[in-house]
């Protein structure tokens, strides 16, 4: 279980259009824990996959042109 | 609170060494978001009261949009949370269930019952409540101790006088069990009697936990000429004259202003002003001045102002201290990748609230998730809660004529009346201030050229309101707080020209007052003075201002029409290239149009060569400037309409480019490229200038028109 794994997982699933609609199905509320469940194979904790978000939005960021500055 | 276990990984291992944090948000069993950091801290909420809203956010109904009501005055320590819902969001099905919760909860509270009653028929989607509420603001009790009351209510309202109407009865008559005192109804509705114009009554509010039959009533976009009226019309028995100076002292200095009256059976002598800034006080030094101005009143705390201006702030992943919101992950993953997930607090509006022998004033903050975008980042960065935007466009407008340019112009047009303030102002450029005065008298003279009644109707309000704010020795600046400058000066009076004022004393005595601008050579300077600027800008007297007091292009060609016997010698001069420059403009099409049309009202022996090559120059920008904005080509169009011989093709390429242009709001991509170089710098464009947009986009809307108009007055149609 690794943050790498939570990562691959994000960018997987804004490409894949399975398992993107799998995340579709799941529920706002308590989605790291539903999606832990209904997908046994993600190797991963929720805490992992919050610190892989954090990595995900900044890569994004500078990805698309933003500049520390711009936040406000 | 922490996070339910995973199947495959309990929560509490964090073998990859990820630190653990407490979990930012998620509901389960209406545990609510723990989003307290989005609560400023001492001074402006004491921990009592911050402990007070963290709790009461957890009962929210949804990832929370905010309003926190700060009392800024020594030792007031009440704070107000207000909680919004939006129909857009699917908002109210979920209050309605929370709603009778609430009430199973305390099944005694009458309140809360009539609550319940509201908020089902707010929910169900054939509803006349649900189609004409757009938002409702919940504001909660925060006791010390005990089970909180029921909240206060605020709803808004369709812009329509009789839907408005009744909506607000239908509200009243399920928030109140009883039928609607007739004394209330009438007055209420005299209230929406007595909206002319666009002023309109945008929401109510009902005190569920009050029990005298009361409410509050806002009025949005009334005219400061438009007080003592309305509050005649509806028998407001306060001092009329106080309460339209209340507002008017306010109305100049912002963006809007909302005034906020107590009704029953006859109005109470109470009275409100809301005042919205649309930028942030980091941005925006209005924040700073008004402020500045009610501390020294005595009505604030220095330090909670202070506070209250630094509480505007982002928050990032990972800022938090907390895991970020499961349901913002999940989102996250499902939109764009260009469309990030914060949250954000932010400054919205102070309230100054006058009744017989008292004055208070609050200030409200804004806080909540927010989506950025990149593609809509101008508007993100200017973020603000929901609640704070101004007014959407009426829904009664005129049928659009037929015709490309006729239309463009058309709706251009209605998005500028919009944009115009309450204070007949329009403002745009984000400088050290926000420009209004200038600004103002540039956009009315482009509506008027247009021909268009309403156009011109208000350009006579802004015209009015500029007589107001003439300088005591003559003139006018960029904003109400600057010295006199030139180029607003000649904006001016070519706007008292465009309404045949040009005999006004005030006119007449800017003439003279420009004089003091002219320099040996007959060119026009920007500043004469220095002084004045050194003290707005807190530099020492012997500060250069050596390049802002040089004669400049743009500004003498600008003037010139005023000033022909020694402006227009000056401009010939100048021409290199076929263009003039722009010291203030990042692009010399403005500079280049305002000199060829000031050669072509008064031609010499030559300047048909100057203005041919003039023309050859603007036709380059139409055809081959890949970086001309819709600002530039209105000037490059300008420049080729000016003259006895326009380059017809280039014009109607032009008008081409920008019908295509327009964009679905009727303005024009900002593109008002506006250069400040330091105040000694001789040699504008020497790399360490400012560059700033119109980001309102008023300006380049307003040339745009006028040089459409001026190509219409030449019969040019765009060419595909």
């Amino acid at each position: 279980m690794s943050i790498a794994a939570a990562l691959k997982f994000i960018r997987t699933a804004r490409s894949d259009a399975a398992l993107r609609a799998r995340v579709e199905a799941l529920p706002d509320t308590g989605f790291a824990t539903a999606l832990l469940e209904t997908m046994p194979e993600l190797d991963f904790t929720p805490d992992e996959l919050d610190r892989a978000f954090e990595i995900e939005w900044y890569a994004r960021w500078l990805r698309f042109g933003f500049r520390g500055g711009e936040v406000l | 609170m922490t996070r339910a276990p995973g199947r495959l990984v309990p929560h509490d291992r964090h073998v990859t060494g990820v630190p653990a944090r407490r979990p930012l948000a998620e509901r389960d069993d209406h545990d609510g978001p723990d989003l307290d950091f989005l609560i400023p801290g001492a001074p402006l909420v004491s921990a009592g009261a911050a402990r007070r809203i963290a709790t009461a956010l957890r009962s929210f109904v949804t990832v929370p949009r905010l309003a926190i009501e700060c009392r800024l005055a020594d030792g007031a320590e009440q704070v107000d949370v207000q909680e919004c819902l939006l129909r857009a969001e699917g908002d109210y099905p979920l209050l309605a269930r929370r709603a009778s919760e609430w009430h199973a909860r305390d099944p005694g509270n009458a309140g809360l019952r009539q609550l319940v009653d509201f908020c089902r028929e707010l929910a169900h989607p054939d509803s006349d409540l649900h189609r004409g509420v757009e938002e409702v603001f919940l504001e909660h009790d925060l006791p010390v101790a005990g089970q909180p009351g029921a909240p206060s209510v605020f709803l808004s309202l369709p812009r329509d006088p009789e839907a408005g109407l009744h909506v607000a009865l239908t509200a009243l008559r399920l928030l109140r069990s009883s039928p609607t005192p007739a004394g209330l109804a009438e007055t209420l509705a005299r209230c929406f009697e007595g909206c002319e114009g666009e002023a309109h009554i945008a929401a109510i509010g009902v005190m569920l936990s009050r029990p005298l039959d009361l409410m509050r009533v806002n009025v949005k976009r009334l005219r400061p000429r438009q007080i003592e009226p309305f509050l005649a019309h509806i028998a407001w028995p306060g001092d009329r004259a106080r309460a339209s100076a209340l507002f008017e002292a306010n109305v100049r200095k912002v963006d809007r202003v909302t005034l906020a009256l107590d009704i029953g059976a006859v109005p109470l002598p109470r009275i409100g002003v809301e005042c919205f800034l649309d930028d942030q006080p980091g941005r925006d030094l209005r924040w700073r001045m008004v402020f500045d101005e009610l501390v020294a009143e005595g009505l604030w705390s220095a330090e909670k102002a202070d506070a209250f201006l630094q509480a505007p702030r982002d928050f990032l992943p990972g800022s938090t201290g907390r895991h970020w919101s499961d349901a913002m992950i999940r989102q996250s993953i499902l939109r764009d990748q260009t469309e990030f997930s914060s949250f954000a607090r932010r400054a919205v509006h102070y309230k100054i609230v006058e009744a017989p022998g008292t004055r208070e004033a609050k200030a409200y903050l804004g806080a909540g998730h927010l989506w950025r975008s990149l593609e809509h980042d101008p508007e993100v960065r200017r973020w603000q809660p929901h609640f704070s935007r101004a007014a959407s466009p009426g829904t009664t407008e005129p049928k659009e004529p037929v015709g490309t340019t006729e239309r463009a112009i058309h709706r251009g047009l209605r998005f500028l009346l919009d944009a115009q303030l309450q204070s007949g102002l329009w403002r745009d450029f984000v400088t050290r201030g926000v420009a209004d005065e200038w600004v103002s008298a540039f956009v009315a003279c482009q509506l008027c050229a247009t021909g268009d009644d309403d156009a011109r109707q208000a350009a006579v309000a802004c015209w009015e309101r500029l007589l107001a704010c003439e300088r005591p020795g003559g003139g006018w600046g960029y904003s109400w707080d600057c010295p006199a400058d030139a180029d607003s000066t000649a904006w001016v009076i070519r706007l008292a020209l465009a309404l045949g004022r040009a005999e006004d004393p005030a006119i007449v005595r800017a003439r003279g007052h420009l004089l003091r601008y002219v320099d040996g050579g007959g060119g026009v300077t920007t500043v004469a003075d220095a002084a004045g600027w050194a003290t707005l800008l807190d530099k020492d007297a012997d500060f250069s201002f050596a390049g802002w007091q040089q004669a400049h292009d743009c500004v003498t060609a600008a003037a010139a029409p005023f000033l022909p016997e020694c402006s227009l010698d000056y401009l010939r001069g100048r021409q290199g290239g076929g263009r003039w420059e722009g010291y203030w403009w990042h692009h010399d099409a403005y500079a280049t149009a305002l000199a060829v049309e000031a050669l072509a009202g008064r031609l010499d022996p030559g300047d048909a060569a100057r203005i041919a090559a003039a023309h050859d120059v603007a036709a380059r920008w139409i055809a081959e400037d890949r970086e001309a904005t819709s600002f530039d080509l209105a000037f490059a169009l300008r420049t080729v309409l000016a003259g006895t011989a326009p380059t017809r093709d280039s014009a109607a390429a032009a008008v081409a480019q920008l019908l295509s242009q327009q964009r679905a709001d009727g303005s024009w991509p900002a593109g008002a490229r506006l250069r400040v170089p330091m105040p000694g710098t001789l040699e504008a464009g020497a790399g360490s200038d400012w560059i700033r947009l119109d980001d309102r986009a008023n300006f380049t809307t307003a040339a745009v028109l006028g040089a459409l108009a001026a190509a219409r007055r030449a019969n040019i149609q765009g060419a595909p």
